[in-house]
């Protein structure tokens, strides 16, 4: 199966004072569909540039990002536009939404009447992404009178209502408590289990828990643990058989 | 872990053959922490060895054969014993510190390749962990003591394993400075350590 994701080669430096700091060194990630995979790392290691680009709001200094056989490092910023608008669909600004529609309910049906859809249609397919995400108690509530916890499931459901092939959101469980962040987790699972690639950051191993795929950022360079162990075949503190992601991409045994 | 204790706990709430031992010992530690058969079997050949359990019947399912074991009395007496020692604090003093606090410049080298490798099967371990169905949804209300166990010792064994990733991501970013530049910013140290 050939990759609805790639990245390839990405390197990204940041100039920091007079030094020149390079945040991502020859990335690679392929992400196929119903993929579910974790970056988790810490503070300023790079997870919310790779993000962004990983979803086109940044270019790297080198190296290509594919999306579906197409590079969106440099297309227009009307085509990125419409990719966003259905099938890359991003929470990068936490889960805290960025545009606030008046209530729940119209915030959610927004990008489907961005993408033309009329108003009726939007807002019976957004009542039943609302639904779906557990959010239907305060579908009439304003998007800014919601707790951390609501307003994740809301923009899990504004993210998620045109049908992505690829959600791409950062920190989005971090602020929650143990069950929210579960009940979360278990949502983006479900959405995999559909097909929908899914790309998430985190800053704790909570926040990686029902990911099929856990990476982590490593002096800028990209790692991946292989996650291919049944239950009870190993003690779970036996690290296995590790592979560095930059140098083996998935499935491969080297360049 | 003490396995050995746990299935001898299992057999004194009531007799049990090795594979249903296995699988009442794997609900009860959940997937994150399940452990292998075969480490089940060799506990059960431990104990058998100690006269903690004995073999009360056989059972059979067309040619498979299943020996069931129950408690001795002397097998009750020890769990009782083990339950009632006092749980001991593991110390923060490890191996790994003490390595890094022997550190001199000529080291940074083998010392970054081997916090690599560490920072690697800190990584497979939390893999490990996470990749079981987030437990929200499985969740009653109010839960079972089982489940609270389960749940409180997964979390646990969780923040440990996360913390052990912290831990070395961080010196990981000190040691390739001080590969780097022979030394440390303070501001890059104090960022680690904050």
């Amino acid at each position: 199966m050939s990759a609805l994701l790639s990245l390839i080669g990405v390197t990204k430096r940041y100039a920091r004072g007079v030094r020149e700091v390079t945040v991502l060194s020859d990335v690679s990630l392929d992400l196929e569909a119903g993929d579910f995979a974790c970056v988790l790392a810490g503070r300023g290691e790079g997870k919310t540039t790779l993000l962004e680009i990983t979803a086109g709001y940044r270019a790297p200094e080198e190296g290509r990002v594919m999306f579906a056989g197409r590079d969106i490092s440099t297309v227009t910023d009307r085509v990125r536009s419409r990719l966003h608008r259905s099938e890359i669909r991003c929470v990068l600004n936490r889960s805290v939404p960025v545009v606030h529609g008046e209530t729940v309910l119209k915030h959610v049906a927004l990008p489907l009447m961005a993408g033309g859809a009329g108003i009726r249609e939007s807002q019976r397919l957004a009542a039943a992404m609302i639904e779906r995400v557990g959010a239907r108690e305060y579908i009439d509530a304003r998007v800014s009178d919601l707790a951390d916890s609501e307003r994740a499931r809301v923009a899990l459901a504004q993210a998620c209502v045109p049908g992505p092939r690829l959600l791409i959101a950062d920190e989005m469980t971090d602020t929650l408590d143990l069950i929210e962040r579960s009940s979360v987790l278990a949502l983006l699972q479900s959405f995999a289990r559909e097909g929908v690639a899914i790309l998430i950051t985190a800053a704790d191993a909570h926040g990686a828990v029902g990911c099929s795929r856990l990476l982590t950022l490593s002096g800028s360079e990209l790692v991946e643990a292989p996650v291919t162990r049944t239950e009870g075949e190993k003690p779970s503190n036996d690290p296995g058989e590790v592979v560095p992601f930059t140098r083996a991409r998935r499935g491969g045994g080297g360049e | 872990m003490p396995v050995k204790h746990a299935v001898m706990g299992l057999i004194v709430e009531r007799p049990g053959y090795g594979y249903d031992l296995h699988n009442r010992l794997s609900h009860r530690l959940g997937p994150r922490l399940a452990v292998p058969e075969a480490t089940v079997h060799s506990s059960i050949k431990s104990l058998r060895g100690s006269g903690h359990i004995e073999v009360v019947r056989r059972s059979f399912r067309g040619e498979q054969a299943a020996i069931w074991y129950g408690a001795t009395e002397g097998g009750r007496d020890w769990y009782a014993d083990w339950l009632d020692e006092p749980v001991v604090r593991e110390p923060v003093r490890r191996e790994v510190y003490l390595k890094f606090a022997m550190i001199d410049a000529t080291r940074v080298p083998r010392l970054l390749e081997q916090f690599r490798r560490l920072e690697l099967e800190c990584l497979a371990a939390i893999a490990a962990h996470t990749r079981a169905r987030p437990l929200a949804d499985e969740l009653s209300d109010p839960v079972t003591l089982q489940m609270a166990a389960r749940l409180l010792n997964e979390s646990g064994a969780l923040d440990h394993l996360n913390a052990d990733l912290m831990f070395v991501k961080r010196t990981l970013g000190v040691l390739r400075w001080a590969e780097a530049e022979g030394s440390v910013p303070r501001d890059k140290l104090l960022e680690a350590v904050s």
